[in-house]
């Protein structure tokens, strides 16, 4: 029986734990965020899991006005997509300081926020 | 090849299960041939979620169930948005197969039964769960983080999308059938409601009751047949990943490129041989990535191309002469099939006060997600 490679809780874990992990295959050595069981690049099934560095940069961005249920109280937020250094990508949402506009390439670092769990716990947030 | 086709007012139909309308789309398209319902050998039913627009899984038994057939196999097929063009796509297989000779496909979705926010959390589940729903994403926004992106890289601005609805809009009121059937102004679409920035209310297709069907015979018996004669000429199925964030480019569709290079492959055929088109336009900058991903027009050039009326119905390449999802409507299940119901309207000239002249060959694109499944056909003029 082959092991299940538990990618999710890891994530979900790790995020609970205020980290952010990816996977690295142990043979190509190349780097999934957010992790994957089989390595992205060779499809090798030996990988790790790796802590990643919680900075990137906006590469675009939305401003949701009309939202779920779950974040009804939150309107209006910015919900963006986030390129880490490892060229890796997140979705979350953007949380600026009055008087910052979100912009292109704008430089970001991930925080975490009480009270949540898993995924839904990471913001990121203009570097000062 | 499709023999019959039918396809129910678009719409808030009020109280009235998917079932039904089912029903009502399938004896139209019967009616057109000389089948009788009990002459259906399969049936391959697209819809998104009975199960939390209706309270209904195991959705797929009720259509025989109401069409009065006994033990006819009945199969759901589920792909967010492209579950319509995927049931056609498996109907298709299923004749081409030579296992069936009568199958029906067909897509239905009754999605006005809930509250706006609660329709928006059910489509945001097509999107990836763990790291896209959780984070706050909606259709809207996945949709609105393309075109500022596509908008920053090419110029595709905010006149260039109200364009494509403006045009949908006005397609749309030579088709009965369409939930809108109101002229619309690039002022009005610009200044209206902000969805998720930089999309407006009049850049997103509504929420809509409907269902299509089509009839699904071999092409080599079509003198047995009555009925029209729409020649399946190819189709094409791609997939990528569940969240946005893991493609490479944001500015357009992987899907949609690979799976009109097949279609067009599988049919020895060229954009160029292309006389008219049915895209997803679920919204608007949709259209113009759909339009230039399938290779129709220059990468970047398609919110232009729009503005210049080159894809009205007078255009060159007319593009979602139907009124498209955005005026037509687009109950999410039925929206493949209904365009499948489009192309064979036109090329077997039933499609009335809008129909194009000299057709030989229409193509559809159906996307699921954000662009995750894409599902494409290439049908032909028979004889
Ligand atoms: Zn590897």
């Amino acid at each position: 029986m082959k092991e299940i490679t538990r990618v999710v809780k890891a994530y979900e874990d790790a995020i609970n734990q205020n980290r952010i992990v990816g996977s690295q295959c142990t043979s190509c050595q190349d780097i999934s965020v957010p992790p994957r069981p089989l390595c992205k690049n060779c499809g090798s099934s030996e990988i790790e899991i790796t802590t990643i560095e919680g900075a990137g940069t906006l590469l675009t961005w939305t401003v949701i006005h009309i939202a779920p249920p779950s974040h009804l109280e939150r309107v209006p937020y910015i919900l963006g997509i986030v390129e880490l250094k490892n060229n890796q990508k997140l979705t979350g949402i953007v949380e600026l300081e009055e008087g910052i506009n979100p912009d292109f390439g704008m430089e970001l670092i991930a925080d975490f926020e009480e009270g949540q769990e898993g995924a839904s716990r990471l913001r990121w947030r203009s570097r000062i | 090849m499709i023999a019959g086709y039918g396809h129910t007012k678009f719409g808030d139909l009020g109280r009235v299960t998917s079932r039904e309308l089912v029903v009502a789309a399938t004896i139209e398209a019967l009616e057109m041939t000389n089948l009788n319902r009990n002459q259906i050998d399969s049936i391959y039913l697209g819809m998104l979620s009975p199960d939390i627009f209706e309270h209904q899984m195991h959705a797929a038994p009720g259509i025989p169930d109401y069409l009065g057939l006994n033990h006819t196999p009945s199969t759901r097929i589920e792909a967010a948005c492209a579950s319509g063009g995927l049931s056609v796509l498996h109907g298709i297989m299923a004749v081409a197969s030579g296992f069936h000779d009568v199958v029906l496909s067909v897509g239905a979705e009754k999605m006005t039964n809930l509250p706006t926010s609660h329709t928006t959390e059910a489509l945001a589940m097509c999107a990836d769960d763990i790291y896209e729903v959780a984070s706050g994403i909606t259709f809207p926004g996945a949709f609105a983080m393309m075109a500022r992106a596509h908008e920053h890289k090419y110029g595709t601005n905010a006149e260039m999308r109200a364009s494509v609805a403006v045009k949908n809009h006005k397609h749309a009121l030579d088709n009965e059938l369409a939930q809108f059937r109101k002229e619309l102004t690039i002022e009005k679409a610009m200044n209206s409601l902000m969805i998720a920035d930089p999309l407006t209310l009049y850049d997103c297709s509504p929420i809509t009751d409907g269902a299509a069907a089509v009839i699904i015979v071999p092409w080599e018996d079509r003198a047995d047949y009555e009925g029209i004669r729409v020649k399946v000429k190819s189709f094409s199925q791609a997939s990528d990943t569940m969240s946005l964030h893991d493609r490479n480019d944001l500015t357009g569709f992987m899907t949609t490129k690979v799976a009109a290079r097949k279609a067009f492959d599988r049919a020895s055929l060229q954009p160029k041989d292309i006389d008219f088109l049915e895209v997803h336009d679920c919204f608007t900058i949709a259209e113009i990535m759909a339009i230039e991903d399938m290779g129709f027009f220059e990468k970047g050039k398609g919110g232009q191309v729009t503005l210049d009326g080159e894809t009205a119905r007078d255009g060159h390449l007319p593009v979602n002469a139907s009124g498209g999802l955005k005026a037509k409507g687009h109950p999410i299940g039925a929206t493949g099939v209904s365009q499948i119901v489009e192309v064979a309207k036109q090329l077997s000239g039933n499609a009335e006060s809008r129909q194009l002249n000299d057709v030989q060959y229409g193509m559809t694109q159906n996307l699921g997600g954000s662009g995750s499944t894409i599902v494409c056909h290439i049908l032909e003029r028979g004889d």
